[in-house]
């Protein structure tokens, strides 16, 4: 498994939040939110992407050097401890020395000017955590977002404790006017980093090889060698901090299938309405949510990103095009801009089908192929909310398969399901992952099995005091079987199909 | 009615239980059952039932308002094999015919109670039956943690 996929991710404690009580849960490479509908899944996964955003964001966010320029001089402008320049020497100089990809770890500390910077920029009372929240969530006021009844207020809280017991960092934020974020980075407490010496942290490396012939015993050359590895690693760096939180997530939302067959019209009548605003002043354009909105921009400019051709090369979406859809999707621009026409043509046909009038099942999965081809790389969060839907069971299994082979590539997930088959297959997933060992690789269906570490899976239920959802973390239980609650439905329908049958036969003696 | 004082003299007052069914964790509650019952617990001392031979876990006659019941369980936590569930079940309805005549009216709820199972062990259970005095029922299934008396409950 890749190594950036196994970045942790910090707790995430939730309460009163939407129709959540209480929700305190620690996020694995792959996580599966199971459980009765209005229960909050959707709402805690919509809040992490918030919250992915909102830190994935912040690095961009930190001025390094505007940070540096800000220390006080009685902290004689030190930013981190010596061992940390050292630790970022280190890993410049392994780029050196190796030619193929080289995963490094280290940790940097902060010195106590540098945290209570950080804390500022992070932490603020302008709310920009919960602008985030609101945003994605598509509502104007935070008391949309707060569970109905006493509480006056929803509290979300993120915790990263640092090994051995060393100290912890944390960001906690209040959805109560005014907002009150607040972020605690310790100064002292080792925090680490990897970097993967691929992907953009190879080329950034690069600018940062010319350090090596520098002298730097001078304690201001030291810091500005750590004020250019920040701006340039900026996101590896940051790993450390909030865990996988500083990794961009996608969302990819239910309905999708109809969003597909209506993303032209949609667009269309977006820039028609926003061309015409002068001329029918007062006209509102309706609001969509964030995530429903950066779902449709992102597919109108999927094969425009900055990194699209060097991810094509990975092409996490053909093992899916291959097993499940048997066809090939493809994007198509016309001369004028617009939004683009996606089609799908399956293996031995030679025209394309518009996706209008393809297979429910083409629909629901084009826009995971063509975010796998061109948005996400390991150590991203896809979070897919029930990707079971218009699927035949065979290929619920399936997909399953190879959603845990990109956990295994290093993709973090995060599921919304109704799919027993989906977890049926899970738990078989986990349960291959006791055959491995590295003498055993060849043993089929291993490359798609996770270890129980590895993944999961959060039951959402309704309790009566106080009325709202409560989350826990289920097991494999003795039968193998994740004890979602499915199988009191598959209950219910044996007893009233056992009622009937004994009717129906005394009905005939 | 049953004649549960004629099965109680029959039997060792050893292997009768009034409440507390529970095989390897899996448990059953009685709340809400009928008092006026009998309930039979094959794995105790005096058992009627050797245990070279095949059995149920639990059988259980029960007097109800309405109807009368016998109930052999079987109590499965672990991977749910339905195979064995109906020959267990199948034990406990041949050693009941012993003690119900034929021309006695009673409801026969074979019950299997179970962890979460698999699709294919549930639909093999579907499609099994168990012999009364010749006459074949259906299986009835509920969760370990459950009252029996979900089972009755309609009918009593």
């Amino acid at each position: 498994m890749s190594e950036l996929g196994s970045v942790p991710s910090p707790e995430l404690e939730v309460s009163n939040f939407g129709p959540i009580v209480n929700a305190n849960i620690q996020l694995k490479p792959l996580s599966v939110f199971v459980g009765p509908s209005n229960t909050g899944k959707t709402y805690l996964s919509i809040l992490i992407y918030a919250l992915h955003r909102f830190f994935s964001r912040a690095r961009t966010r930190l001025d390094w050097n505007l940070l540096s320029l800000q220390l006080p001089e009685t902290e004689e402008r030190q930013l981190v401890s010596d061992e940390s320049i050292d630790a970022l020497l280190a890993l410049v100089r392994s780029r050196v020395e190796a030619n193929g990809d080289v995963h490094r770890k280290g940790s940097i500390t902060f010195t106590p000017g540098l945290a209570k910077l950080l804390n500022g920029a992070l932490g603020s009372d302008n709310g920009t955590a919960a602008g985030e929240i609101l945003r994605s969530f598509g509502v104007a006021s935070p008391s949309e977002l707060i569970r109905k009844g006493k509480s006056s207020s929803a509290c979300i809280s993120v915790r990263r404790r640092m090994a051995n017991g060393s100290g912890s960092y944390s960001h906690k934020l209040s959805l109560k006017p005014p907002h009150a974020d607040k972020a605690t980075i310790p100064s002292n407490v080792p925090l680490p980093f990897e970097v993967e010496l691929e992907y953009s942290a190879k080329r950034s490396l690069s600018k940062l090889v010319d350090w090596l012939d520098q002298d730097l015993s001078n304690r201001d050359r030291r810091q500005k060698f750590f004020v250019d590895a920040a701006l340039l690693l900026g996101c590896q760096l940051a790993s450390g901090a909030f865990g996988a939180l500083h990794m961009p997530a996608y969302y990819l939302p239910a309905d999708r299938t109809g969003m597909m067959h209506t993303l032209r019209v949609v667009v269309s009548a977006l820039i028609a309405n926003a061309s015409s605003a002068n001329e029918y002043a007062g006209v509102r354009t309706p609001m969509l949510s964030g995530v429903v909105g950066d779902f449709l921009e992102q597919l109108i400019q999927i094969d425009r990103h900055p990194h699209s051709e060097t991810l094509q090369e990975l092409d996490f979406g053909s093992d899916i095009e291959q097993e499940l859809l048997q066809g090939s999707v493809s994007v198509e621009r016309s001369a004028v801009n617009g939004p683009p026409r996606f089609s799908f043509r399956p293996y031995g046909w030679k025209v394309d089908l518009p996706l209008t009038n393809s297979s429910g099942m083409v629909s629901e999965l084009v826009p995971l192929v063509l975010y796998l081809r061109y948005l996400i790389r390991p150590g991203h969060l896809l979070i897919l909310e029930e990707p079971e839907s218009h699927l035949h069971p065979g290929k619920q299994v399936e997909l399953m398969r190879q959603l845990a082979f990109l956990v295994r590539q290093g993709v973090r997930m995060i599921i919304t399901t109704h799919s027993e088959w989906f977890l049926e297959e899970l738990s078989n997933i986990v349960r291959r992952s006791a055959l491995y060992k590295p003498s055993n690789r060849d043993v089929h269906g291993l490359e798609a099995s996770l270890s129980p570490d590895q993944v999961g899976v959060w039951l959402f239920t309704n309790q009566k005091r106080p009325k709202g959802a409560v989350v826990k973390e289920i097991k494999v239980d003795e039968s193998g079987l994740y004890p979602s609650g499915y199988d009191e439905v598959a209950i219910e329908l044996h007893n009233v199909w056992a009622d009937l049958t004994r009717q129906v036969e005394n009905m005939h003696d | 009615m049953i004649d549960l004082e004629s099965i109680r003299d029959a039997l060792n007052p050893l292997c009768l239980v009034e409440s507390g069914l529970n095989k390897n964790g899996c448990k059953v509650k009685l709340a809400a059952v009928p008092k006026s019952r009998i309930v039979v617990d094959f794995d105790r001392p005096g058992s009627p039932v050797s245990s070279n031979d095949e059995r149920c876990d639990y059988l259980a006659f029960v007097n109800g308002c309405k109807t009368d019941f016998v109930i052999p369980l079987e109590l499965m936590k672990g991977r749910l094999d339905s195979s064995k569930v109906v020959v267990q079940l199948q034990a406990g309805a041949n050693f009941a015919q012993n003690h119900i005549s034929r021309d006695q009216v009673v409801s026969f709820r074979p019950v299997a109670v179970t962890g979460s199972a698999h699709k294919y062990q549930r639909e093999k259970l579907r499609n099994s039956q168990i012999k009364f005095h010749g006459k074949a029922t259906s299986i009835d299934r509920i969760a370990c943690g459950s009252s029996l008396s979900s089972i009755i409950s309609f009918q009593n």
